[in-house]
């Protein structure tokens, strides 16, 4: 049951990034890639509060989590920041906001899928909701190779 | 399992679930502007609730 849940949580992210995947424009389909990790991230925060204070993550692994979707909600905000100035200064075309992505992506190179919990339960719950933090955040270059220039 | 881990954890997934619809719909109507000022407001609450996380 517990893994219908957790199926149910990574269907509705996967639905959130396939329906919303057909921007008009690279600044639009950036826009929404950003949008998208801010919502998985606040999706993912929940589950560590949770599974901390019902002991099954450690401060250790609490801190591990935290710290993860802390850099990428930086690295998001300047993502964002960085496709706004370049739409406001004129920038068209997919090459240079796909090149924005690409620097969001390689800027928090780690996969939280291979953070190791003592707790089997914590792990395959922290696979499937970071995981889905991840996903989000690989899915930003695809959106923006697939949108059409405006 | 905890039984009051188990009702957390679903009404938690519930609540993602529900969050992530109106999400979908929204971006359909929304300017790209709109977005991007939705984007910024989740990112600084996200921030704020991982600051506390991190502190708990």
């Amino acid at each position: 049951m517990r893994t219908k849940r957790l199926r149910a949580v990574a269907l509705a992210l996967g639905l959130a990034l396939a329906l919303s995947g057909c921007p008009k424009d690279p600044y639009r389909a950036a826009i929404q890639g950003s949008d998208d990790v801010a919502q998985a991230v606040s999706a993912a925060i929940p589950f560590i509060a949770q599974y901390y204070s019902a002991g099954k993550l450690n401060d250790q692994e609490k801190a591990q989590a935290a710290g993860y979707l802390q850099s990428v909600t930086q690295a998001n905000q300047t993502f964002r920041h960085a496709v706004v100035a370049a739409h406001n200064s004129g920038v068209k075309g997919n090459a240079s906001y796909v090149a924005l992505a690409q620097a969001f992506v390689n800027s928090v190179p780690t996969d939280p899928r291979a953070f190791n919990y003592k707790s089997t339960d914590a792990q395959k719950q922290f696979n499937t909701v970071l995981g889905a933090v991840k996903a989000s955040l690989d899915a930003i270059v695809v959106l923006i190779q697939n949108g059409k220039v405006a | 399992m905890d039984p009051n881990l188990i009702i957390q954890l679903a009404l938690a997934t519930l609540d993602s679930v529900f969050q992530i619809i109106s999400h979908i719909k929204s971006q359909g109507t929304l300017t790209t502007d709109e977005i991007a000022a939705i984007a910024d407001k989740q990112d600084l609450a996200n921030l704020d609730a991982i600051k506390a996380l991190i502190q708990q």
